[in-house]
């Protein structure tokens, strides 16, 4: 279990370590606005000043181990030559991942601002149309047609099966 | 997912089916359904005496009740949504203690006013907090707990639902009154403080009585003194807190119907009527209100009911004031 | 024998066609909603209460009964098809069980789910129905002190779960506990890590946390992959929908240590449940002889979660009817049914209402054999879900979520706080942060940090309460064993390469 850690690429740990220290980090600095209080009366702070502590310690020591493995693929990889395709490939992969991101959370984001004003119907809908601009290639007939699917399922099951007080129309 | 639809389609007339009641048409108002705001989750305390009163209520206006369970914060988030919902009679919701005196006091910007953004209609029910041992434990009166806990201060533990709940304000108001000295033990909630009784991990719990009833049934809490002004029904032999010596205690949790500030005058008239004819009359009501612990009750108008809000708000504002020692 | 007598009269009671069709609404119902992603059993027997008021009390509990064990089953259906878990036991069983699904063997992980869950409920029952008095009382021996050992215990159980290093493992634990420090503090009242939000108050729902941890962030992955996303297409026969004797076989070991493991947790309100589908994981890796198999498919990783589970669930009930306290929210919502049907838990239900309590029991039993019939046809149709194109799939699992996570208290906050999770879980992927400890961390966070202060303050402050308590030592014990089996043999092969 915890012995076949050697293929994770040195890089990602190290990353990972340097967020454990920020967050950790940052839950002792708000921690102090909390009241630290005795050993037989812990106060708020007491608890997450702890946690804080020991995250930012397990932070550091991924770093300290993954320093030397960062270096030594950073050596690496400036020794070897510039391959255009990896790299073109790795901007591609970024592109989508980040397409993927936008257009995901911008449909829920769209969801949560208008469901309370245009109701469930209308709201489902632009959710699913700006979800789907997530994959490359949407065509707009079947996306059409999956958004007015989804907004009577959606209608169909959680208002009129559960029966939620969601507004289909809005006010 | 299409496969979906049909058995969901065919089992949606069930709720459909149980939202389908008699009518007896009022004049105008109500002329459609009336969402009603349970700011506690379903099933809780509040959650089912708010449906038994809820019940019988929609019955008696003609028109279905949608409730709406926003829990949160102690109540205090569901009752903030209901302060600002539409003042046009169609949304009511439950309040209590914890939502319109202890919580008000304890959080510290809750955003509502409890009784300026409300038009408190009548109370429905009341339930006493009641001081429990265990059964093995020397304490068989208050004054033996007082005695106690005065010959050794600070070696008693007391429970309660949580730090600033009403069970907590509960257990302070009663040292503050006896005198006492003991340690303050917060759970999370009456079922955990209910246990550490049962497990003797603390001396004495001022429960909230639809959480201890049934172990004091069992015999396996000892009930000392109920916080009411009266014995409680279900416990006739458990004297009052303020009979056993402690003066002028009185710890109950009330449980009222409220609608947004601003609504009809007639409207609040009309529901008040509903509701104190309800709880007087009602002897299905009644029993279903004490089957779950709760003694029915009905403020005589709804600025007696505001009268009674603003008294609770005052007393409890000493003890919230002193709670950070 | 009085035992037999007992289960005759529930039988007789639950096996009524009125109660039987109760039983059987109350599982379909709960499946069905249990499959959208997001609504757990909570929810659905929240959603769904209402439904039950019109009926007579045990026809009521028992729909109640069959709407809990329907919408488990159903949640951990969405887990394993689409690692979509609104659970922390189908969090778990996701692990094993998703990548199954990938390599097309849905069907055999889906029929495993239901056999084991029968089997354990069958266990479970013979435990409830015998020894339900005595297993409470032990349960009340549990005080604030042995909680907090016993979650140590169980966190570092936890820790050690995953593929991958220690550190990060442990790390991951703590980032839970830390956020679930967000909201108000129980014992002082104070509201932590809030940053003024009201919504914030009652801390981070953990069904939120999970779904935007795993469901999203596995959308989010599979979108951003594109053609390279791991998808299983292509038929499967029918034959192949059902387990294989290998399987059985496989399992058979799996299923009896996780119910032992299940319905001994079950019995602590609160943290059995959840900690007994981790714990159960964590042995069958330690038992197998080959443990780099799990997490890639193992059946063992499925059967033994699973069968905890529902051992926990059904034992979990042992503290709910003979003290009247219930175990976690489901529990509290089951009991506050009861009360409103004029049912008062507690020992004496036994004797005062003796036909209700024993169709109870029963009904747990029919209820999974419904279950398992119901299942056999669905799994066919389950499985077809899998070939519908991942572009028509994901809008509508983004649908799914987005509303599921409205509708859990109404508020649009939680479907932000989703969509954050989500992108956090998107990022833990990337840099191979398992994220199963974490949320173990998120659900134990608070007791963990309440145990220890009540346990202080009952102790006045004296740390020695957690050594001389019998049931504390143990666990402590346990908690220094588990890390001397992972650290041991990587800290002797040092000493020996030092010495040599």
């Amino acid at each position: 279990m915890s012995t076949n850690d050697q293929h994770i690429d040195p890089t990602l740990d190290l990353y990972s370590g340097a967020i454990f220290t920020a967050i950790g980090l940052g839950a002792m600095i708000t921690a102090r606005n909390y009241p630290l209080g005795s050993i037989d009366r812990m106060g708020p702070g007491f608890f997450p000043m702890v946690l804080g502590a020991i995250i930012a310690t397990l932070g550091i020591m991924l770093i300290v181990k993954n320093l030397e493995g960062f270096r030594q693929a950073r050596r690496r990889k400036h020794a070897a030559a510039p391959d255009p395709e990896v790299d073109s490939s790795r901007r591609v992969g970024m592109l989508r991942a980040a397409r993927s991101m936008l257009f995901v959370l911008g449909g829920m984001t769209f969801f949560a601002l208008t469901i309370e004003h245009i109701g469930l119907l209308l709201s489902v809908i632009g959710l699913v149309i700006i979800c789907s601009f997530a994959e490359t290639g949407m065509k707009w007939r079947s996306t059409l047609l999956l958004a007015l699917f989804m907004a009577a399922l959606s209608a169909a099951i959680f208002r009129y099966g559960i029966g939620l007080p969601l507004q289909l129309w809005g006010n | 997912m299409p496969m979906l639809i049909k058995p969901l389609a065919t089992l949606a007339a069930i709720p459909a089916l149980s939202m389908m009641i008699a009518t007896t048409a009022a004049a105008d108002y109500p002329e459609r359904e009336i969402r009603l705001i349970i700011p506690f989750g379903a099933g809780g305390s509040t959650d089912i005496v708010g449906r038994t009163a809820g019940q019988p209520l929609s019955d008696r206006l003609g028109q279905p009740f949608v409730y709406e369970n926003r829990g949160g914060a102690g109540g205090t988030v569901g009752t903030r949504s209901a302060s600002t919902a539409n003042n046009n009679g169609y949304t009511l919701s439950v309040g209590s203690t914890s939502t319109h005196a202890v919580g008000y006091l304890v959080h510290d910007d809750v955003g509502y006013h409890p009784i300026d953004d409300f038009e408190p209609i009548s109370l429905i029910a009341e339930t006493p907090y009641v001081l429990v041992v265990h059964p093995d434990s020397d304490f068989h009166s208050v004054q033996d707990v007082i005695d106690h806990a005065q010959e050794n201060p600070g070696d008693m533990n007391f429970g309660s639902a949580g730090a600033g709940s009403t069970t907590h304000l509960s257990a302070l108001m009663f040292n503050d009154m006896a005198d006492v000295d003991a340690v303050h033990i917060p759970y999370e909630g009456n079922a955990e403080a209910t246990t550490a009784v049962l497990g003797r991990e603390i001396d004495y719990l001022f429960g909230s009585f639809p959480a201890v009833y049934s172990a004091i049934q069992n015999e396996q809490l000892r009930a000392l003194g109920v916080g009411t002004e009266n014995r409680a029904s279900q416990l006739p032999d458990v004297p009052t807190v303020e009979e056993a010596g402690v003066d002028g205690y009185l710890a109950t949790l009330w449980l009222g119907i409220f609608a947004p500030a601003g609504t009809d005058d007639d409207i609040v008239a009309q529901l008040h009527g509903e509701i104190a004819d309800m709880i007087e009359n009602d002897e299905a009501v009644r029993e279903a209100l004490r089957d779950n612990g709760a003694e029915p009750v009905f403020s005589e108008s709804p600025d007696d009911f505001a009268t009674l809000i603003e008294s609770e708000i005052e007393r409890y504002r000493e003890i919230v004031d002193n709670i950070d020692e | 024998m009085e035992f037999i007598d007992h289960l005759a009269l529930g039988f007789g009671i639950a096996l009524s066609p009125e109660t039987l069709m109760y039983c059987f609404i109350g599982v379909t119902l709960g499946t069905f909603i249990g499959v959208l992603p997001g609504i757990g059993p909570l929810a659905t027997i929240g959603l769904l209460l209402p439904v039950t008021f019109h009926l007579p009390p045990t026809e009521a509990i028992i729909m109640i009964a069959g709407l809990y064990y329907g919408a488990m089953y159903g949640g951990s259906t969405t887990a394993i098809l689409l690692n979509l878990p609104g659970t922390a036991a189908s969090v778990v069983v996701a692990l094993d069980g998703h990548p199954m699904a990938q390599q097309g063997r849905a069907g055999p992980a889906l029929v495993m789910t239901t056999l084991v869950s029968f089997a354990a409920a069958c266990v479970a029952i013979v435990i409830i129905a015998l020894f339900a008095p005595p297993l409470a009382q032990f349960a009340l021996r549990f005080g604030s002190p042995e909680y907090f050992s016993l979650m140590l215990a169980g966190l570092l159980g936890a820790a050690v779960l995953v593929n991958g290093s220690l550190i990060k493992g442990i790390a991951m634990v703590i980032l839970g506990l830390l956020l679930g420090m967000v909201g108000q503090d129980v014992t002082s009242g104070i509201p932590r890590f809030t940053f003024g939000s009201m919504s914030l108050y009652d801390g981070m729902g953990f069904v939120v946390v999970i779904i935007g941890l795993f469901g999203l962030a596995e959308v989010l992955n599979n979108v951003a992959l594109g053609e390279k996303r791991e998808r299983f297409v292509g038929k499967v026969p029918w034959r192949d929908l059902v387990p294989t004797r290998k399987d059985l076989r496989d399992s058979a070991g799996a299923t009896a240590r996780g119910t032992g493991l299940g319905s001994l947790l079950g019995l602590l309100p609160g943290a059995g449940p959840a900690m007994s589908t981790f714990a159960a994981y964590a042995v069958e890796k330690k038992v197998a002889k080959d443990p780099s198999r799990f997490g890639k498919g193992a059946i063992e990783g499925i059967a033994a979660p699973e069968a905890a589970n529902n051992a926990a669930a059904q034992t979990s009930f042992i503290p709910t009817l003979s003290l009247g306290v219930p175990g976690d929210a489901t529990m509290a919502l089951i009991l506050g049914a009861m009360m409103m049907h004029g049912l008062v838990p507690g020992p004496q239900i036994v004797t005062s209402s003796p036909d209700f309590f024993w169709a109870l029991i029963a009904s747990f039993w029919i209820g999974n054999l419904l279950l398992l019939i119901l299942n056999l046809p669905l799994v066919g149709i389950w499985i077809k879900m899998l070939s519908i194109p991942y572009r028509i799939m994901f809008p509508a699992i983004v649908t799914f979520i987005s509303i599921g996570m409205y509708s859990l208290h109404l508020e649009i906050f939680d479907v932000f706080l989703a969509a954050g999770f989500g992108l956090v879980g998107y990022l833990f992927i990337k840099l191979r942060c398992e994220a199963a400890p974490l949320l173990l961390g998120l659900i134990l966070g608070p007791m963990v940090e309440e145990n220890l202060r009540r346990s202080m303050l009952i102790s006045r402050g004296d740390f020695s309460i957690f050594f001389t308590r019998p049931i504390s030592l143990s666990f402590l014990i346990l908690a220094v064993f588990i890390i001397a089996i992972v650290l041991g043999p990587g800290l002797y092969r040092r000493w020996k390469a030092r010495a040599a």
